[in-house]
């Protein structure tokens, strides 16, 4: 059983009140804008819903009609047969997070992964899950069966942040495994040299494979809200730095700035799809804000 | 060199320590803390910290100087120049001799021990080798032979010493004494006082300043042989100028008995002109004094030279006091009426003639005239004019008023309703204290119809009469008009109306004196005529007016007297001097023109002080005046805190500026540095 430390119903819920599932085509993972590639075998039913002017009356259901003297829309849920990899970083860096009350980052991206997952289970997607640091530390392949789902989740809530991010290393050894084309969904904090990401990724689009980034980073990092002199321990090396945050607050802001546009260019010129996402945010906003994104781009 | 006139000032930079003190107390607490990654301040962290480490020390240490510089500029630091830079000599023994020769050393037997103790000083030195001064004083001291090593011509000095009459100052003689040997490169510096050391010639010393550490003083106290002493003046007061009003003169003096046996008898003699006047006989208690007072009518006009002396018996020479009191005629009053008229109380000139000459008695004598009758040899015959609301006057009789003025004479004005103010003002420019606006009708906040006199100025010749209780009260008198004034600036306001508007005022015009009352003596504009203070203010103020002119008859020795152009001067031995000289002797020294004719006769006294024997013990002076050794450099000491300080505020207040201009460009930097320094 999923506990609900790492799978969050009512962010699941609200999402599927969106009705985006209708919409989100196997391999765009949106439906609704275009038609999928990847149509399964069949087509469940799913709902009724009242008519309304402008649906198709082929999707009239008589029957219906016949007993309750009203327009009923028969709805359905399609099934598809895409591959869809959940790459996550476990690394050492990916276990920060500012406040102590909120998520690391390695907490934040699990949810993301297991929302996923979840609504890959239920699009009869094949969901698969990769944990890595310098290495590959989990791999378990796509699955379409709720037993799979339950294995992805209990992977996730089990993983712990591990030593020195290498991502390059462990995206090319997956990508040397995969036979079928699928989504590669990559959730890190990208925290090594873009070059190397970049390159690893662009190995995912030479086999066919579609491609989305999350950075999961927190909002410690991002806005570096110190104000004391401080003694700064990496959590990757364990290096330590004597910073004066007033000082220095400029020049780590400018610096993240260039690392992101270095990330966001790169993969916009592999043609992959990159979202920034900040831990403190809530999580639906995070996933309604990139759905919404992806449905824009078709 | 640099030294301090304030030393103990720089115990304040001790408060360095404050600012280092709080950049511990405040510094920053490092806080410690994981971070995902270092990779984006690394290259800046250690440069940013560097940056802040050397900003912070260098905060620090413009903090220490702005204290530092702080200390030094209350410590009033000045450049002095090291000993023997400007010598021009060396010398093994420099030896400074300060000869007491005040009035006490006329003592029988002190001027042969003086001469006597003086070349024993210079004997005790080697020619050619050692140097030597000698400094000779009554009242300030004067250096009658500088450091040299002719010690023949130093003991030729000694050998003119004679004691005078001027007061003892050894105060200023033993600093004139160290400031003759500061510079000075010789292995022993010596000053030798030789004096009686008079008590009341040390009193002087405030305890100020020391001299120099290697300045040894010996002091040689004389004693006079005989041990009788007579009662002598100690006091002594007479009038220098007066008015012929046939008023008795007061005459005064304190006779003291510094004996240890009673003075019984002594007399006490007035003697006036040579001739003795009167004698009055006073006894005295050991160690006390009795005041003798004489009551003398001068009626003789001209000078009236005396003197009132105390001799204990025949044969002595007894302590006396000279005087020449003055007498001048009745001062000349011209009373200029702007309104005459018939009848009396219309006339503007009315009350203040009938002020003026009461009585026969009256010292001023007066003339009254109408305004536009008068002529300019009747001003200039006259001591002091009225113009009793006069407007304006004729053109020449105003020149006629100047030159009365520039020769001392006194113009007091009452303006009243007869005067326009655009004409007065123009007429009167030049000599009036003031100009005038506009008539006022008194409206007090009390709600009466007139004002009256307040702030008055007691300490005014004229208004001092009236400064103690129950010598009359200057707010009776109510005004109901007066003149509103204008450009008083540059004159000296002696009262007030109760609205704070000037009532009476004076300025200065050459050697003369104008004054002016801003409301005429009529029944009209106030009630001044008719109360009990109007006659002696009055007379108060035409004596100041007249009497300006008086010269003074009474010096003591050691003035200058003065003389007039071509005039010669006749000392009390009979010696005839062509010039204007310092007076020594006491007596009557006698000026005459040019002409050979007598001109004055001033009166000279000696110090009176000199006569209380009471002497100060010479370890006294020595222990105050010496330097321990090892007491604080600059401190006390003569060079550094007296003659020094003064010529370092003058040659070396630059130092005191560059220090100040220098604490504000520290200041200014902090502020900068301050402000960009990180504090986090």
């Amino acid at each position: 059983m999923v506990t609900p430390s790492i799978l969050d119903y009512n962010v699941l819920a609200r999402i599927d009140s969106m009705q985006m599932l209708a919409k989100v085509v196997v391999e765009g993972f949106v439906l609704g804008l275009h038609r999928s590639p990847y149509r399964g075998f069949s087509v469940e039913f799913a709902e009724y819903r009242q008519y309304s002017p402008g649906d198709e009356v082929k999707h009239v259901d008589w029957k219906v009609y016949g007993k309750t003297d009203r327009y009923y829309i028969k709805q359905f849920e399609e099934e598809t047969n895409l591959a869809c990899y959940l790459v996550v970083d476990a690394s050492a860096s990916m276990g920060y997070r500012f406040a102590p009350e909120g998520l690391t980052k390695l907490q934040y991206a699990s949810q993301i992964a297991a929302c996923l997952a979840y609504f890959m289970m239920r699009q009869r997607d094949a969901a698969g899950l990769m944990l890595f640091d310098t290495k590959i530390r989990t791999a378990l392949p796509p699955r379409m069966r709720q037993t799979h789902l339950k294995r992805i989740l209990s992977a996730l809530e089990q993983a712990q942040p591990g030593g020195e991010t290498d991502i390059a290393g462990p995206l090319h050894q997956l990508a040397e495994g995969l036979k079928r084309k699928g989504l590669i969904i990559l959730i890190s904090d990208l925290l090594d040299d873009p070059a190397k990401i970049i390159s690893a990724l662009q190995h995912f689009r030479f086999q066919g494979h579609e491609v989305i980034v999350f950075q999961v980073l927190d909002n410690g990092e991002l806005t570096f809200p110190f104000t004391t002199m401080t003694e700064f321990t990496d959590l990757e090396t364990g290096r330590k730095t004597m910073i004066s945050p007033e000082g220095m607050k400029p020049i780590y802001l400018k610096e993240l700035r260039q690392f992101l546009d270095a990330c966001e260019k790169g993969c916009a010129g592999i043609h992959a799809d990159y979202k920034m996402l900040d831990t403190s945010k809530p999580l639906e906003v995070a996933l309604s804000e990139y759905l919404y994104r992806r449905s824009r781009l078709g | 060199m640099i030294s301090f006139a304030n030393p103990y000032f720089l115990l304040a930079l001790a408060g360095i320590a404050a600012p280092v003190l709080i950049h511990y107390l405040m510094r920053d607490h490092i806080k410690r803390a994981v971070f995902s990654t270092a990779r984006f301040f690394n290259r800046g962290a250690t440069v940013v910290i560097r940056h802040k480490k050397f900003r912070e020390l260098f905060l620090i240490v413009l903090r220490c100087l702005v204290v530092a510089i702080l200390a030094c500029i209350f410590a009033r630091p000045f450049l002095r120049q090291k000993s023997g830079v400007n010598t021009p000599v060396e010398a093994g023994t420099a030896r400074v001799v300060v000869a007491d020769v005040s009035g006490s050393m006329r003592r029988e037997g002190l001027p042969e021990a003086l001469k006597k103790e003086a070349l024993a000083a210079f004997d005790s030195l080697k020619q050619g080798e050692d140097e030597a001064a000698l400094i000779a004083f009554a009242g300030a001291p004067g250096v009658r032979e500088p450091l040299g090593k002719d010690l023949a011509e130093r003991k030729e000095a000694a050998r003119a010493l004679a004691a005078g009459y001027g007061g003892t100052n050894l105060p200023d003689a033993l600093r004139k004494a160290g400031e003759l040997l500061r510079g000075i490169r010789a292995a022993h510096k010596e000053i030798v006082v030789i004096s009686d050391f008079p008590r009341q010639g040390w009193r002087g010393y405030k305890g100020d300043w020391k001299l120099a550490e290697d300045v040894k003083v010996t002091l040689r106290p004389l004693r006079p042989a005989a041990t009788r002493v007579s009662p002598c003046i100690v006091e002594a007061s007479a009038p220098g100028s007066l008015v012929l009003d046939g008023q008795p003169s007061s005459l005064a003096v304190r006779v003291a008995n510094f004996s240890g046996e009673p003075c019984k008898d002594a007399a006490v003699t007035l003697a006036l002109k040579g001739r003795e006047a009167e004698t009055q006989r006073v006894s005295i208690r050991p160690g006390g004094t009795a005041s003798v007072r004489f009551r003398h009518v001068f009626d003789t006009p001209g000078d009236n030279p005396g003197s009132i002396s105390v001799g204990a018996g025949a044969g002595e020479k007894g302590s006396v006091f000279y005087f020449n009191a003055r007498t001048l005629p009745r001062i000349p009053v011209l009373l200029l009426t702007g309104r005459p008229s018939a009848n009396p109380q219309a006339d503007a000139a009315f009350f203040i003639g009938k002020a003026i000459a009461p009585g026969e008695e009256s010292p001023f004598a007066l003339k009254v005239l109408a305004a536009e009758k008068v002529t300019s040899q009747e001003i200039a015959a006259a001591s002091v004019v009225i113009l009793a609301d006069v407007g304006e006057l004729p053109a020449p009789v105003i020149g006629s008023l100047t030159t009365l003025m520039q020769r001392g004479g006194g113009v007091f004005f009452l303006p009243g309703a007869n005067v326009k103010a655009e004409a007065f003002n123009a007429a009167f420019e030049s000599l009036a204290p003031c100009k005038l606006r506009q008539v006022l009708a008194a409206r007090p906040a009390s709600g009466e119809s007139a004002e009256s006199l307040m702030r008055v100025d007691f300490e005014h010749p004229v208004f001092e009469v009236f400064s103690a209780p129950h010598h009359g009260d200057l707010t009776l008198p109510k005004f109901a008009k007066y003149w509103e004034t204008t450009d008083t600036q540059l004159s000296r306001v002696l009262a007030r109306f109760g609205d704070g508007r000037p009532a009476i005022l004076e300025r200065e015009r050459g050697k003369g004196v104008a004054m002016a009352m801003m409301s005429a003596v009529d029944a009209d504009w106030n009630d001044f005529a008719y109360q009990s203070v109007f006659l002696p203010y009055l007379h108060q103020t035409l004596r100041y007016l007249a009497v300006r002119g008086g010269q003074r008859t009474a010096y003591s020795s050691g003035d200058v007297l003065p003389l007039p152009e071509g005039g010669t001067l006749k000392d009390p031995a009979g010696r005839v001097h062509p010039a204007a000289e310092a007076a020594v002797e006491p007596g009557f020294y006698n000026a005459t023109n040019k002409n050979g004719e007598p001109d004055f006769c001033y009166a000279v006294n000696g110090n009176f002080a000199e006569g209380d024997p009471a002497a100060v013990a010479p370890e006294e002076i020595k222990a105050a005046i010496e330097r321990v050794p090892g007491e604080a450099e600059g401190g006390f000491d003569l060079a550094t805190t007296t003659a020094a300080v003064r010529e370092g505020q003058t040659k070396d207040g630059g130092l005191w500026w560059v220090l100040l201009c220098g604490l504000l460009v520290l200041t200014m930097a902090e502020l900068a540095v301050g402000n960009k320094t990180l504090r986090h």
